[in-house]
């Protein structure tokens, strides 16, 4: 099967959307995007940590210090209050610019 | 109330500062995340069957250029910007102090540089940049509530407020309210489709403004509460690229989305509002959900008026100041255009 990257700013969409309820860290985040999808997207390492970081730094996300499932420490990342909010308004947009796209590609220019 | 971007913002600061003084940590955190994570790559490709030495290799393959991400990363804490320039700064400085010959050389360029700049800025402004010339501008007036935390920038307000202060203020010749929301439309002119940048306007912006088109006509809140409110004032820009400059462009029909709209009216070159990239005007009808009392904190559009002839902005803050507007909670103050 064809496994797809992701456009720009759709990952942090879906790293938000992965966060809700329940915190996680960046091996656990890739792998469980992974499955959702059904293994149709794939989150490259070089694109997730640096998307983590932008996060943390826009107050999306927090990151603690917590053990994993193989015993050792890793950096675990929960949803903010404000991340929910951006999910929210996102979503939104992201909803209309797809909307957008199809009209354009089903017009005849 | 402050919006998400704003949080954001607060955040992005505190976190740029909090990480200028950890760079080092940064680093370490971020390392001990990669090892965390290829760790837990090898322990799933082991129970998978993989040997170990196997494991670790497709792991690292996998995993990609350590060095890129390091670099992402640093871009993302806002460090690596900071750290170039001090690194640039502290080689320059070693090699002017080397020569100091050179350094008044550079000093002399720098200065020279400077004020050549500075002309080259009026000839480009005066010349290429052309403001439009809106007439009389000086009473031109931003109206919204005030945020005294942000220097008492002028912010936006809800649409209930918008009508009160429409229908009971008496210094203002004209106000307008803008729809801050990005709306892109697809427009279907003749079957083939372009993308603009649509904003939504009440009537009232445009005796704002103060600025005829340059064809045919605007609409008035007699046309749009009329039913007349499936129009559209286009810019000069897409008029000259999409219509070829022709006057017969008036009464044409374009889609917008789904619905149809009728071309009434083109501005002048160079004509905007707030937002210069937006190209296409429609008119804004307010909805009965935003009249409701609830929504009278929903602030998140952008009000300009145009004060009466011989009133001041001291005078129409005066006015607004002890007016019943401020008793239902709404401060309102406004700056000059």
């Amino acid at each position: 099967m064809t496994k797809h990257i992701f456009p720009q700013g759709a990952l942090e969409l879906v790293i938000i959307r992965v966060l809700q309820g329940t915190a996680n860290h960046g091996w656990g985040i890739a792998q469980k995007i992974h499955l959702i999808s059904n293994d149709v997207l794939k989150v490259e390492e070089g694109s997730l940590y640096p998307a983590l970081a932008r996060m943390v730094q826009k107050g999306w996300i927090k990151a603690e210090w917590g053990t994993s499932e193989n015993n050792r420490r890793a950096k675990y990342y929960s949803l903010t209050k404000l991340g929910q909010k951006r999910l929210n308004s996102e979503k939104q947009n992201w909803e209309a610019m797809v909307a957008a796209i199809a009209v354009i590609l089903g017009t005849e220019c | 109330m402050l919006t998400i971007g704003d949080m954001e913002l607060f955040h992005i600061i505190r976190n740029w500062f909090a990480n200028l003084f950890r760079p080092k940590a940064l680093h370490g955190e971020l390392d001990e995340e990669m090892e965390h994570h290829l760790s837990m790559t090898i322990d799933k490709k082991v129970a998978e069957g993989m040997s170990s030495n196997l494991a670790k290799k497709a792991a690292l393959k996998e995993f990609g250029s350590v060095e890129r991400l390091r670099d992402e990363c640093q871009d993302a804490w806002g460090t690596r910007f900071l750290l170039d320039t001090v690194s640039d700064i502290r080689f320059a400085a070693r090699q002017l102090i080397k020569s100091k010959g050179y350094l008044a050389v550079t000093i002399l360029t720098i200065a020279m540089c400077s004020g050549l700049n500075v002309s080259i800025y009026r000839y480009v402004h005066a010349w290429i940049v052309k403001p439009f010339d809106y007439p009389n501008a000086e009473e031109v007036v931003a109206v919204g509530k005030i945020w005294k935390k942000q220097r008492n920038k002028v912010g936006a307000i809800s649409p209930l407020s918008f009508t009160e202060i429409e229908r009971e203020a008496r210094s203002f010749k004209a106000i307008g309210l803008v729809d801050s929301d990005d709306n892109v439309g697809v427009v279907v002119p003749n079957g083939s489709a372009f993308v603009a940048d649509v904003m939504l306007i009440t009537p009232g912006i445009w005796d704002v403004a103060g600025v005829k088109p340059l064809l045919s006509s605007t609409f008035t809140r007699g046309s749009v509460e009329e039913g007349h409110d499936k129009v559209a004032v286009i810019g000069y820009q897409i008029w000259q690229s999409r219509f070829g400059g022709s006057v017969n462009v008036i009464g044409k029909q374009i889609r917008l989305d789904d619905s149809e709209h009728t071309i009434i009216g083109v501005m002048p070159d160079r004509f905007n509002i707030l937002y210069p990239n937006r190209t296409m005007w429609l008119p804004r009808k307010e909805s009965s959900h935003e009249m409701k009392e609830a929504n009278r904190e929903s602030n998140s559009h952008r009000v300009i008026a145009r004060l009466n002839e011989g009133v001041g902005i001291s005078q129409a803050q005066v006015e607004l100041d002890h007016s019943p507007l401020c008793l239902r909670g709404a401060a309102f103050l406004w700056e000059s255009g």
